[in-house]
């Protein structure tokens, strides 16, 4: 079905989502869950895998942290052995050989060192940078191990300071690619300062000024530049221990678990190193030296080894305790971060995978209900379960299936009453598909008029045109054209459906023809392009013969029509002349046949009879007649124009036949219609015939209305043309009677008379015309007998109880083939006293006579002038009496008489009637034409 | 200029066809054959309306018509074919040629002249 709506789509769609949703559009909800789905994956993860990657890096970051201090623990083990070897070695070059024992036995601590510090570089998969460090390191020590015992003390100290400096700046390198220098978090911070930078610079600051004290007590001696050096180094550790003392209660602050420790270490340590500045102040800077040689070295190394005792006790292992808590905690950190997305993740996809499984049941459950429909199972519905859009959907599709259903219902219903009436209808209706075939919904009455039952699935050509009067050129077209017309636009009928053939003639079994009127439109859908086209037929045969009767009589009217405009006598003569020409004209056509050279001749006759024989029919207005003499006329001109023509004979004597024909038809109705055979006597004929004119025209327009009617309506102007033109020639009573009854008022007037009513009941009888004239003459009398005989003056009457005016009626009728017509009036009767006494008076009655019957006495009026001369004086004197009446009346084959209509045998008068009777060919009944 | 092109190569059908439309009022050229007809209406881009036989020497009538959607790439002429015969091969080839509408011959003008008159000027 066509609609105007046009599709709803999605409005207002911002222009950054067209891209989006085009794309969406394009792929099935699989794919789109899948499109989703993936990015909505590779976002979590990437964000996921962020997450981790950055939890990852601390953890690093604190397990780097840890590796460092592994190898920073050693390595600051290895350098207070160092310090402690400086000081031996010292004392040995000083001459201190007792010594030389415990520095031996110190490098073999040393060694042990090294091979500590080269494990943990081996377990924590140092890197290179860090090992070539460390192998610097090593190899200074290896070299100083060698030569020392032959250097000199001064050379000796700056040697080892050059290897601790070596071994701290290894340390120090170490912490800072470690990370442990940008340590994150602040309670490890502080320690890691000091562990790994403050305390080692401290101590070893503590160890060289130590080592040069006790020189200095050795030399006993001591110059100005060193007393000022020592003041600086003093200065320095005054320095450095303040920053310990303040890194110690930034630590202590930050970890309350080391907090007591540190409370403890650190007034013990500071006052430990400000006793060894003010040792250095008081005996070395003031130059006195009077102290023990190793009074500042046993206190420093007192503050070494506490130094160091904490170092390795308290400050690196919390240090590491902490990180390895950090990292711990990251650690965890990260697998509670990588469960929790897991767990969100799971939750994400399972929600997605339950949303994907709803709308794909909801979609399928609405396409596989469509399917259902589809198919033919109108009450398929969609199962609404959810609350959503689709819901909505599903709703409206519902009812959408169920306003199809009722349409369905509906077209089934007026498919139904289609069908009903196809079966009932007496037409034949067919429709016309594509290849020209007929739709196997056909009108049952197709069968009837077809005369076959095996109609659907036919061609339209072999069912409705094979057997016809159609030539096939025409078929041709009409297939063509209906091939045309089919499956194209509506536009194809119009060009072609004047092709379309609207009337046939089909012949069936045993030669008979069936007249069919067709008429075809065009079937089309919404589109305009027509589908099939309809082709109703109707069987016509009955109307056409109907109508080919009408024509007939129609023409034979329109003859009678001309015939009756001629006087008798001139038809006749045109009639036999025209018969002679035409016999001429016979043995002209066959001469020439025989010998063509008598064709100039014998067309100039030809062609001078037809042209006559025109020329008279054209002034008589025989138009019927004229144009086939013309057509006559006409080929012998031709043949007479052009000496080349052929000499068709026979053609020339079937034309002359034709002529011939019409000329005898023209004869016929003239004699047997009309009645007007022979030349027939001039007034008579010519006077009635006028007055029949007007049937003619009455016909002619009858019939002419009569185009176009169905069968039943035909026959009703048929029968009703045969009665008029059967009441050609005749005349109605009243219309013959005309002049005798208006001449019978002024007749009563001159006899002191009311004028009479007269009725006249004709019966539906018309008459002859023949018998016009005989009836005019023997009614002039009757009624003149009646006004001047029977009725009374107009007092007698009143006297009597009648009405003033007499009443005359005239009755007739058809019986057994005979015309009565039965004339009374309601005046005195018949005056049988008076007849009887006139009968003897004239000598008609013997007295013997006088006992005969009232009838028989009544008939006397009848004989021969018995009253003929009381008519001519008293009334009209008019020469005729009863006697010339019954004369005129036995003269056509009639009687008549005078009947008594009362029983009262001896009254003076009789109430009587005057009954005339006639053959019945001089009359007709007419039904209805009484009117 | 014109609105409608007759194409046959009958002068009589031609005379007939075209005579009959100008008389009607329309402004009609002529062609006698596919190949002229192609040449009209190249030359003359105000053609609405094609009347073409079928059956002609040297292009025929469907021939031209598929040449007007193609080779000239003429998508709104209305063609309108005149023929003696209906083949369904013709119709499929008259589909995809856009052929609007098929006049069995003969031609009966009053037929025509209603739907000619809104062709030739739409």
């Amino acid at each position: 079905m066509k609609t105007a709506h046009s599709p709803q789509t999605a409005r207002g769609i911002p222009g950054i989502f067209k891209p989006a949703v085009a794309l969406m559009k394009r792929n099935k909800y699989p794919y789109k869950f899948a499109i989703l789905g993936f990015g909505g994956a590779v976002a979590i993860l990437f964000l996921l895998g962020s997450l981790l990657i950055s939890l990852l890096a601390s953890v690093n970051v604190a397990q780097r942290e840890l590796s460092g201090l592994k190898l920073i623990n050693p390595s600051l083990q290895f350098i207070q052995l160092v310090q402690q070897h400086r000081g031996l070695s010292s004392a040995v070059l000083a001459g201190n050989d007792a010594l030389k024992d415990a520095a031996a036995a110190k490098e073999l601590e040393i060694k042990e060192a090294i091979k500590r510090v080269d494990a943990s570089l081996t377990a924590e998969n140092a890197s290179p940078k860090t090992r070539e460090n460390w192998d610097n390191v090593k190899k200074t020590w290896t070299s100083l191990a060698e030569e020392w015992i032959d250097l000199a003390r001064t050379a000796n100290l700056q040697s080892y300071q050059e290897l601790v400096n070596l071994s701290l700046k290894f340390v120090y390198s170490t912490g800072d690619f470690s990370g442990l220098a940008t340590d994150p978090s602040l309670d490890s911070y502080y320690l890691v300062g000091m562990s790994v930078y403050i305390m080692p610079d401290l101590i070893e600051l503590l160890a060289t000024v130590g080592d040069a004290g006790a020189d200095t007590y050795v030399r006993k001696s001591i110059t100005e530049d060193q007393r000022a050096v020592f003041a600086g180094q003093s200065g320095v550790i005054a320095r450095i221990t303040g920053e310990l003392g303040l890194n110690l209660d930034r630590s202590a602050s930050y970890n309350e678990a080391i907090k007591d420790t540190l409370a403890q270490f650190k007034p013990e340590f500071l006052n430990r190193v400000t006793e060894v500045t003010i040792a250095i102040d008081g005996d070395i800077v003031t130059g006195r030296l009077a102290q023990q040689p190793d009074f500042i070295a046993s206190k420093i190394v007192k503050v070494v080894d506490q130094g160091y005792e904490e170092l390795f006790k308290e400050l690196l292992p919390t240090t590491q305790k902490l990180i390895d808590e950090r990292r711990l905690k990251l650690q965890k950190q990260v697998y509670a971060s990588l469960g929790t997305a897991l767990v969100l993740l799971a939750v994400t996809v399972y929600l997605f995978i339950a949303a994907y499984l709803s709308i794909m049941g909801d979609l399928g459950g609405l396409s596989a209900t469509a399917k259902r429909i589809a198919e033919g199972d109108l009450q398929a519905r969609v199962e609404v379960t959810s609350k959503d859009e689709l819901a909505v959907v599903g709703v409206g599709f519902n009812s959408m299936a169920d306003s199809i259903d009722s349409l369905i219902g509906k077209i089934h219903e007026k498919s139904q009453n289609i069908a009903a009436m196809l079966e009932h209808i007496p037409q034949g209706i067919l429709t016309v598909v594509p290849g020209s075939t007929i739709h196997p919904e056909y009108s049952t009455y197709l069968k009837e008029m077809f005369e076959t039952s095996d109609i659907s699935g036919m061609k339209v050509m072999d069912l409705v045109f094979t057997h016809t009067n159609l030539g096939t050129d025409t078929l041709d077209q009409v297939d063509t054209a209906i091939a045309s017309c089919i499956g194209e636009d509506r536009m194809n009928f119009e060009f072609n459906s004047h092709l379309l053939v609207t009337q046939l003639d089909k012949e069936f079994s045993n030669g008979r023809i069936k007249s069919m009127e067709l008429s075809w439109s065009p079937i089309c859908n919404a589109d305009d392009v027509v589908e099939k086209l309809m082709l109703c037929v109707r069987d016509v045969t009955e109307v056409r013969q109907l109508a080919a009767a009408a024509g007939q009589q129609k023409r034979e009217l329109e003859i009678i029509g001309e015939i009756l405009a001629v006087n008798q006598e001139k038809f006749h003569e045109f009639i036999e002349s025209a018969r002679e020409f035409l016999a001429e004209n016979e043995p002209l056509i066959q001469a020439v046949q025989d010998q063509p050279s008598q064709r100039t001749d014998a067309i100039g006759q030809l062609f001078r009879n037809m042209h006559t024989i025109k020329g008279n029919a054209r002034t008589y207005g025989l138009l019927h007649l004229t144009n086939q003499v013309h057509e006559a006329e006409q080929s012998y001109d031709a043949l007479r124009s052009n000496a080349d023509a052929p000499w068709d004979a026979p053609r020339l004597q079937e034309e002359l036949a034709r002529t011939a024909a019409i000329i005898e038809e023209y004869a016929h109705i003239n004699e047997a219609k009309l009645g007007r055979k022979g030349p027939g006597r001039r007034a008579g004929v010519e006077k009635y015939l006028m007055v029949q004119k007007d049937h003619i025209q009455n016909v002619l327009e009858t019939l002419d209305a009569a185009k176009g009617l169905d069968a039943a309506s035909m026959q009703a102007v048929n029968r009703k043309v045969q009665n008029m033109l059967h009441m050609i020639g005749t005349v109605r009573v009243q219309d013959v009677l005309d002049g005798v009854i208006d001449s019978l008022p002024s007749l009563a007037k001159e006899l002191s008379k009311e004028p009479p009513e007269i009725v006249i009941n004709d019966g539906g009888i018309v008459l002859h015309t023949q018998i016009a004239d005989l009836l005019k003459n023997v009614f002039m009398h009757l009624y003149r007998n009646s006004v001047d005989h029977g009725l009374e003056k107009a007092d007698d009457r009143v006297a009597k109880g009648k009405p003033a005016a007499g009443r005359i009626e005239l009755e007739m009728s058809l019986a057994d083939e005979r015309l009565w017509l039965r004339l009374r009036d309601d005046g005195r009767g018949l005056a049988l006293g008076a007849l009887r006494k006139k009968g003897l008076e004239k000598g008609l009655l013997t007295e013997q006579d006088q006992q005969r019957s009232p009838e028989e006495i009544a008939q006397l009026i009848f004989a021969p002038g018995f009253s003929t001369a009381a008519a001519i004086t008293e009334v009209s004197g008019r020469g005729v009496g009863m006697d010339a009446v019954k004369e005129f009346v036995l003269r056509e084959g009639g009687t008549i008489e005078l009947r008594f209509l009362d029983q009262d045998v001896n009254a003076e008068y009789r109430v009587f009637e005057t009954a005339i009777s006639l053959p019945g060919k001089f009359a007709l009944q007419v039904m209805g034409a009484a009117a | 200029m014109a609105q409608i092109l007759v194409v046959d190569d009958s002068s009589t059908v031609r005379d007939e066809v075209a005579g009959f439309l100008k008389r009607a009022g329309l402004d009609v050229a002529t062609a006698i054959d596919g190949k002229d007809g192609l040449a009209k209406l190249r030359g003359d881009p105000k053609v609405k309306l094609v009347v073409s036989d079928v059956n002609m020497p040297n292009m025929d009538g469907l021939t031209m018509a598929e040449h007007i959607r193609g080779e000239l790439n003429n998508k709104t002429v209305n063609i309108i074919m005149l023929t003696t015969e209906n083949s369904p091969i013709m119709k499929e080839r008259g589909k995809a040629a856009g052929i609007k509408g098929w006049i069995v011959k003969p031609f009966k003008g009053e037929a025509v002249l209603a739907t000619f008159k809104k062709l030739s000027e739409g």
